[in-house]
């Protein structure tokens, strides 16, 4: 207790008979909390705004925020002509974008149309082959795909209404080898069948070109003047590492064992990854070998000394190789590997906390966030602000394995109507709501039933009204299992500002009223005689030994840390901030009865 | 006298030396400042050739719209971003937006390939103007007779891997004899189509659904990174990325966002 407290309290007290601690937090009825701050919203009133003085379209804002040369109508958007959403067709593009106002959509130059996307037909979704692959997109967006591949004829089938169909039904057309013969030599392209055919078509009349399907230029049975090398590269759309013959064309997957010396089974047909080299799962392997697989954790890479992580070993042939995709290096992957005993793989996701301890997880300032390893490098990502989603892991079993694959996703936090429930069924209903119930705590509202009975909790974990003076039951609460985030720190904001973030009103439920009776003698010191333990002190004890560094005020503070960003508490560094716990009451005498 | 005649002597070559160190420095002073008035123009100036005009507008143009580029892609698809969130300096433009809380947002910019493609237009128009004035003129230094019309508008088209400007314009120029050039277009390697396609699909389940979930795009596209930052007023800034070529596009959205506290129910009065 500090000095100008105790100092304080002493001169109150040795005047005063009646001393009332209420938390500084708030007053007492948790109405006020969830009502008050309701009604002065209703204050403002909102207006559709052609445009904000920001520069947004069709926003739903008070007046000041509207931008008067442009139309407004004290009404929801939803209901105007002007900023009504819908769908925005590009009739040029073919595209169709949902969620667009008229105006919005109108003055960028599109036609605006109410339906759902799938009732308007020019934004019907099919299945689009474009060089080799396919899109699923709308037949317009096809039209102008072909065109910007060069191809002439689209290629459209409107009856695959699902993408991934679409995808699986993409038959990329198979390549070999075009050989183009002019007399003189023997050149090779690999090259499609189609592709083959407009070589052709485009050579000399002395030239003879000629489509070996599944072959390699460097088949010794084509003659031509390509020839095996030891050189690799990677091919955009593919993971794996390929040789590469004198001709620059691909070849099969690079495996040391067909190169020096030279397999030439391996050099004249094309080998899909199944029958050529096999990686090891942990890439030992991999710097003889390129049968990299994205999605078991590697990916063919141009070799980077300085990364012994993604590459321990230099390749033998070529400037590529597989990389390793999982997470083995910075703070994060360590973390990983000292809570899971391995390293994170590739696509593995899970949770973390800005706290730097875990017993700051839900106080002021933190912030739940879920990392991933993606491409060798841990990625993190952060939830909503103010702890209002948080973020939950789960594992999917892996098989000789202890630890799992780990998941993690957000999820809204389900805080908002905790202090409501006054049962433990209810409270900890954790399809409902995120919520924890504990005993021996008062709210509010809920302290006392309708006739100011105190509530105490029964044997089925409800709220009921203390049968008499000798129940010695407790009572109990319903409090958030993650305490929001609140705006708490800004007092020069505007009153907007002050309804939108809310602390006041949500603080003041956990704030409470101690009434404490003295009894002064005519001549000596005061003495306590009810509710002792607000001031520290037993029934009987004199008023100047009194603290407000006492259990009742340590215990209130717990609750009000529990609500959310209020009370005393270190912050999500472990700082303490500026109050402290007796600068959270406020004493205020009065007569008995009053 | 031995030790004086050793000391004057001594105090000439010390002036001597001073005065090559002023003239040293004096030359280093006017180097540097001939590198630095000099060096960037010949950077910049497009060397003319009078057999390949095109070559001189490319080199004239690329730098002009390679910058343009990179501005837009790093403040949403604009050059002057009127709705923004400004992140680390930058004024980001959003692309989807709502004022009000719990919602979806709305798309700003349904057409932002086009957007884009008109705004680089517009960036460019005067330095393209400028271009053409330099090569009309290095032709007619070199005593040609100069016809330069212009048929059109400039054209910019994002198209995949690249960004191709086209210029409307016909020269004709003769001396000995008469050449018409009339194919002038500057190509740039560039994957911001392929971005801004992406970024449409982000903006589109931003617009639908609320919240995009950046970690699957990434695990299916290997060569994609997304960056996802969320502000405290409920603002999202995504970065997207593509790890061969290292172009990046970045925009605002703000989508479903979450109050401090309870937040603020809109009333309205008809």
């Amino acid at each position: 207790m500090n000095r100008k407290t105790k100092k304080r309290l002493q001169e109150r007290i040795n005047f005063k008979l009646i001393l009332i601690c209420v938390f500084l937090l708030g007053i007492l009825f948790l109405y006020w909390g969830f009502v008050g701050a309701q009604s002065d919203a209703q204050s403002t009133v909102y207006y559709c705004a052609e445009r904000t003085k920001s520069g947004a379209w069709c926003q739903n804002v008070p007046l000041e925020e509207i931008d008067t040369n442009y139309t407004s109508i004290p009404t929801s958007c939803e209901v105007t002509d002007y900023c009504k959403l819908g769908v925005c067709v590009n009739a040029m593009e073919g595209s169709c974008r949902p969620n667009v106002h008229k105006r919005v959509c109108e003055a960028d130059g599109g036609i605006w149309d109410q339906r759902p996307r799938d009732d308007i037909p020019r934004c019907q979704l099919g299945c689009c082959y474009v060089g080799g692959s396919a899109a699923f997109v709308t037949q317009t967006k096809c039209t102008s795909l072909s065109a910007l591949y060069g191809v002439e004829i689209e290629n459209f089938n409107s009856n695959i209404r699902d993408p991934i169909q679409c995808i699986a039904s993409a038959f990329p057309e198979e390549k070999g080898a075009c050989v183009s013969d002019d007399g003189f030599l023997r050149n090779c392209k690999i090259l499609t069948s189609s592709e083959c055919q407009t070589v052709s078509a485009n050579s000399p009349e002395n030239t003879n070109v000629e489509f070996y399907k599944g072959t390699l230029c460097t088949a010794a049975h084509l003659e031509t003047i390509c020839g095996p090398t030891e050189k690799t590269k990677i091919v955009e759309g593919r993971d794996e590492v390929f040789f590469i013959d004198s001709c620059g064309n691909i070849a099969n997957i690079y495996d040391t064992a067909k190169i020096n010396p030279v397999v030439h089974e391996y050099w004249d047909y094309m080998i899909g990854r199944a029958d050529s080299c096999a990686l090891e799962p942990d890439l030992s392997n991999a710097n003889v070998c390129g049968s990299c697989d994205f999605f078991e954790g590697s990916i063919g890479k141009k070799y980077e000394r300085n990364n012994p992580q993604m590459f321990p070993n230099p390749p033998e042939y070529g400037e590529y190789m597989c990389a390793d995709l999982s997470c083995k290096s910075g703070k994060f992957a360590e973390e990983f590997k000292i809570s899971f005993g391995r390293w994170a793989e590739q696509g593995e996701r899970w949770c973390s906390n800005t706290a730097t301890n875990s017993e700051y997880e839900n106080n002021p300032g933190s912030e739940y966030f879920r990392l991933a390893c993606i491409y060798g490098e841990v990625l993190s990502e952060s939830g909503d602000p103010f702890r209002q989603t948080i973020c939950l892991e789960s594992e999917i079993e892996i098989e000789g394995q202890d630890e799992g694959f780990k998941t993690a996703e957000f999820r809204a936090n389900q805080w908002q109507d905790c202090v409501l429930q006054d049962n433990k069924e209810d409270c900890e209903n954790t399809q409902k709501r995120d919520c924890g119930w504990v005993v021996g705590q008062t709210l509010g509202l809920l302290h006392y039933d309708e006739d100011e009975n105190p509530l105490v909790v029964n044997e089925e974990g409800e709220l009921v009204p203390r049968e008499n003076e000798d129940d010695e039951r407790k009572g109990a609460v319903c409090v958030p299992k993650y305490p929001i985030g609140l705006w708490f720190w800004d007092t020069n904001k505007t009153q907007q500002h002050q309804e939108q973030k809310g602390a006041g009103d949500i603080c003041m439920v956990a704030s409470e009223v101690c009434r404490v009776k003295v009894e002064k003698a005519l001549l000596g010191s005061a003495k306590c005689i009810e509710n002792c333990h607000c001031l520290g002190l037993e029934a009987g004890d004199v008023i100047e030994e009194s603290t407000l560094n006492n259990e009742w005020v340590s215990t209130r503070n717990q609750l009000c840390v529990s609500i959310g960003d209020c009370g005393v508490i270190e912050n999500y560094i472990g700082k303490q901030g500026y109050w402290e716990e007796e600068d959270l009451v406020e004493l205020i005498e009065g007569k008995w009865g009053e | 006298m031995y030790s004086n005649e050793k000391r004057g002597e001594s105090k000439i070559k010390n002036k001597g030396q001073v005065t090559i160190f002023i003239i040293i420095a004096i030359l280093i002073v006017g180097l540097a400042v001939l590198i630095y008035f000099v060096i960037p123009k010949a950077e910049t100036t497009a060397v003319f050739d009078e057999k390949n005009p095109y070559a001189f507008i490319q080199a004239c143009l690329e730098d002009k719209i390679k910058d343009t580029v990179e501005i837009i892609s790093l403040q949403g698809g604009s050059i002057a971003p009127e709705h923004y969130f400004t992140y680390n300096n930058t004024n980001i433009e959003y692309l989807c937006y709502t004022s009000e809380y719990y919602i979806t947002c709305s798309i700003q910019r349904p057409f932002l390939i086009e957007h884009i493609e008109s705004e680089i237009e517009n960036e460019i128009k005067e330095d393209v103007i400028s271009c053409f004035n330099a090569l009309e003129e290095s032709y007619k230094e070199k005593n040609y007779n100069v016809e330069m019309e212009q048929l059109g508008r400039t054209t910019v088209e994002l198209l995949p891997k690249r960004v191709v400007t086209s210029f409307n314009y016909v020269l004709t120029v003769s001396k000995a004899q008469t050449d018409r050039y009339d194919s002038f277009s500057v190509i740039l390697n560039n994957n911001l189509y392929e971005l801004v396609s992406i970024s449409n699909d982000m903006i589109d389940w931003e617009a639908t659904h609320g919240d995009f979930d950046t970690l699957y795009y990434m695990t299916l596209f290997s060569n994609i990174k997304i960056e996802k930052y969320k502000q405290l007023d409920g603002t999202t800034i995504y970065i997207l990325i593509n790890r061969d070529t290292g172009n990046k596009f970045q925009f605002a959205s703000r989508s479903v966002a979450w109050p401090p506290g309870y937040g603020e129910v809109p009333v309205f009065y008809e």
